[in-house]
């Protein structure tokens, strides 16, 4: 009905050809020199060799997160474990947990446990919740009634499980475990610490090693080419929703698998949570008079800087985008918004290597400064910021500002008195992730900060590539600490809902 | 001051109009009801008065001022009252009452105006805090605090159950007048239409069928659409002349000339020692009266409601005969 104001538009047109411009710059870059040299590098043993370790290690991690996510969600929703509200929090907690402190916690006290087997267990420990957390929706949205039938019908309840539940979470735990398959294939921090040489890392030491950087940039086409289709593949998973039901799931008795599941449960989470807390304190200890608080402060600073650089910028790029999608269907505005989502599927590593090709070529002022840094930010986490100034302008209805235009207020009055206070908190509570997330950010952050500016998680990652555990260990535990601050605001907002 | 004036109003979005030349008039105090069909263009009609929408041609006039399209929706002194209330979530009770108000004078009036809706004591809850009915009587005060020239209410009735639907239809009415406001309503239920208004638009592909009283509306609709949409009825095709027509319920008088279509409504179908002789169907029990389905000696169906106590049942033989002059309604060639 309403027709969006044609400035609205154009500035979202600009910020969808800056998302996708990292990717398009990645292809032009790859093809300059003729297909000739992009057919020799798709040709090399070491391509396949490296896309063989990927696709490997996507497969295993996935193949385990949906055994462990499904069957912790089943139990979490459906069971009568005890304690299962409080496992329901747990359990998630490891998403929070970027995969190289994770790396760190687990290498630092098992040297040997390196390769193939280091980066499955690293990463299957920290990616199982994307399985978890829609299998767990899933199981609480579906009609109990279905169930019901079933065994009205003369099924035992395992058969039930097998051919009715275990069917209507399956769209969900696809989508979930597409999404893990993009997080493993993405990742640069857990497989360059467990010293796993998977595509990213097979990038980063190809740009770092050679003078000719073409290679690295076809690498990186082809690594974005996979991610994207596994993206696509997620959205179309995540689009088959299942009936919803009006009541409470039914809880299943666990009787004799009480105690094993329990145990089971209680291992995971010892395993996710246990072993890099008690791994950092033992550092923290063991370390003590090895690192500087000076230097951590110093680097907390500089990490708060970039990431508060990042968010903001991220924000003011956000908010045409999100205006556009809460406020307009069109066309347009689903494309415009469907572009901003190109930061999903773009992994950090080929990110940062297109705006390192591009900031040497195009813009060399730029390169290695903050600006850059924070631009990269803004690609990749535009998803997130958009995302929250949509639902944010969402609480603000256009309805709700022609009540207040007829009560004799104008545009700016009625921005400022119902369209700003409904919609900020949302808008800032997404910012605010944004910029968590900055700071968790490592392969974007390693090619483009600026000389002589350290992030907690540059510092953690180089002192952890040459052993310097217990030097590493405090910006690991900042970290965590940064991780855990979204894990536990989620947890209140949730809490608060019930 | 004169009310508001609607003359040969068009608007539209982009190619065909979704308003065509319609005409009304609601005067100082009155209570107009706008009852159409969905898509029959009664949200843009409001959209269009509260200045949200732009006219293509015609005039708007309120209380002698013409509003043209350049008058924006915060200078026109339209009230609306959204759908399902629409309050300011952000705010208290007393918040939206007064967010039209200035400062100084909100105390008083926010008071005097949640007294009028019954709903003294309730300033300090939040929106979150009220029932349906409640919300909307804020939503109602709230647009009634600055004093509009013409308060707008869409459908604000519809998201509420049946019982308590009616009980804040007659408490709305009952506002609106002690308030001495002049309102526009629009609804796509008859019963509540004429059941509220002063007055009544009927409304069908953006152009004013009727414009008439709720009882003439039901007693002498303009035409058989309009006759169909605002009540239940009972049709039959016939030639109408002399001022009678054939029908299986026997020669009824009528006016009219030449083919047509015959109406009658439920309540004229008597059940009573004469008439033509039917069969009962079945029997549909509503409580305060029952609709009685009738099967005539040609086999057509025919709908009666009767009042009070029911003795009739399912293959019971009646007789039924029809109180008043029917509708007669010339086929159009």
């Amino acid at each position: 009905m309403h027709r969006a104001a044609p400035a609205l538009t154009s500035l979202s047109l600009l910020v969808a050809a800056a998302a996708v411009l990292p990717l398009a710059y990645l292809a032009v870059r790859s093809f300059e020199r003729g297909g000739g040299v992009v057919w020799d590098v798709l040709a090399r043993t070491r391509t396949a060799e490296l896309a063989l370790r990927s696709l490997s290690l996507a497969v295993a991690v996935t193949a385990a997160c949906l055994v462990l996510g499904v069957l912790s969600a089943w139990l979490v929703v459906r069971s009568d474990l005890p304690g299962r509200r409080a496992f329901g929090v747990l359990l998630v907690l490891p998403l929070a947990v970027p995969s190289y402190v994770a790396g760190f916690t687990w290498i630092s006290v098992l040297p040997d446990l390196t390769g193939f087997a280091g980066a499955f267990v690293v990463l299957t420990l920290v990616s199982y919740p994307y399985v978890l957390l829609p299998v767990a929706a899933a199981l609480r949205t579906a009609d109990p009634a279905v169930e019901e039938v079933a065994r009205s019908l003369g099924r035992t309840s395992r058969q039930v499980f097998f051919s009715v539940t275990l069917r209507q979470i399956r769209p969900s735990a696809l989508a979930g475990g597409l999404l893990v398959a993009l997080y493993v294939l993405s990742d640069f921090g857990a497989v360059s610490l467990m010293r796993y040489e998977a595509f990213t890392l097979g990038i980063y030491t190809s740009y770092r090693a050679t003078f000719d950087r073409t290679p690295a940039a076809i690498l990186g086409l082809i690594l974005v080419l996979l991610a994207i289709a596994l993206t696509l593949g997620e959205r179309r998973a995540r689009g088959v929703v299942a009936h919803r039901g009006r009541r409470q799931p039914l809880t299943v008795p666990l009787g004799r698998a009480r105690v094993p599941a329990l145990a089971g449960s209680v291992a995971l989470i010892l395993l996710t949570l246990g072993v890099p807390v008690a791994s950092l304190v033992w550092w923290l200890v063991e370390g003590t008079s090895t690192f500087s608080l000076a230097d951590v402060l110093a680097t907390t600073g500089n990490t708060v800087a970039v990431s508060a650089f990042g968010a903001l910028l991220t924000l003011l790029l956000a908010l045409p985008v999100g205006i556009l999608a809460a406020r307009h269907q069109g066309r347009l505005a689903r494309g415009v918004e469907l572009a901003s989502f190109a930061g999903h599927a773009l992994p950090g590593i080929t990110v940062g290597l297109a705006l390192v090709f591009f900031g040497i070529r195009f813009a060399p002022a730029l390169y290695q400064t903050m600006p850059m840094l924070a631009f990269a930010y803004a690609v990749l986490f535009l998803p997130l910021a958009v995302g929250a100034v949509r639902t944010g302008v969402a609480h603000a209805p256009p309805v709700l500002e022609d009540v207040s235009r007829s009560l004799g207020h104008g545009r700016l009055q009625t921005g400022l008195r119902v369209t700003v206070p409904l919609a900020a908190p949302g808008i800032l509570a997404g910012t605010a992730l944004v910029f968590l997330t900055c700071a968790k950010e490592l392969p974007a952050t390693l090619l483009l900060r600026p000389t002589g500016v350290d992030t907690l998680a540059t510092e953690l990652w180089t002192r952890t590539e040459v052993a310097a555990y217990a030097a590493a260990a405090p910006y690991a535990a900042v970290l965590l600490v940064v991780a855990a601050i979204p894990a536990v605001a989620l947890d209140r907002f949730v809490g608060g809902e019930r | 001051m004169s009310g508001l004036t609607v003359k040969r109003l068009v608007a539209g979005y982009g190619g065909e109009p979704v308003l065509r030349e319609v005409d009304f008039e609601v005067p100082e105090g009155g209570l107009l009801a706008v009852l159409g069909p969905s898509g029959c263009g009664k949200t843009t009609l409001l959209r269009v008065l509260a200045g949200f929408h732009p006219v293509s041609s015609g005039e708007v006039w309120l209380g002698g001022r013409q509003l043209t399209s350049e008058v924006p929706p915060e200078r026109r002194g339209i009230g609306i009252v959204p759908q399902e209330g629409a309050l300011f979530p952000h705010l208290s009770v007393a918040g939206n009452v007064g967010f039209g108000l200035r400062r100084g004078e909100r105390g008083e009036r926010v008071d005097e105006l949640l007294d009028l809706v019954g709903l003294s004591g309730f300033g300090a809850r939040m929106p979150g805090e009220l029932s349906g009915g409640q919300a909307q009587r804020v939503a109602l005060a709230r647009a009634l605090a600055p004093r509009p020239g013409v308060v707008l209410l869409d459908e604000p009735f519809s998201a509420l159950d049946a019982g308590l639907r009616e009980e804040l239809r007659a408490d709305v009415r009952a506002t609106l007048k002690a308030a001495d406001a002049t309102a526009l309503l629009v609804t796509h239920d008859q019963e509540e239409a004429l059941g509220i208004a002063d007055h009544v638009v009927v409304l069908r592909d953006g152009a004013v069928a009727q414009f008439a009283r709720p009882q003439t509306i039901y007693t002498s609709p303009a035409d058989l659409g309009v006759a169909l949409f605002v009540g239940e009825a009972v049709t039959f095709p016939g030639v109408a002349g002399a001022g009678r027509v054939e029908t299986p319920l026997g020669t009824l008088p009528t006016s009219g000339a030449g083919p047509g279509t015959v109406l009658l409504r439920p309540e004229q179908l008597i059940l009573g020692p004469t008439g033509v002789p039917s069969t009962v169907d079945d029997v549909l029990f509503h409580g305060h009266d029952a609709t009685v389905l009738l099967r005539l000696a040609d086999g057509t169906q025919v709908r009666a409601r009767v009042q009070g106590r029911i003795s009739v049942r399912a293959g019971d033989s009646v007789t039924v005969s029809v109180d008043g002059p029917a509708l007669f309604f010339e086929d159009t060639p």
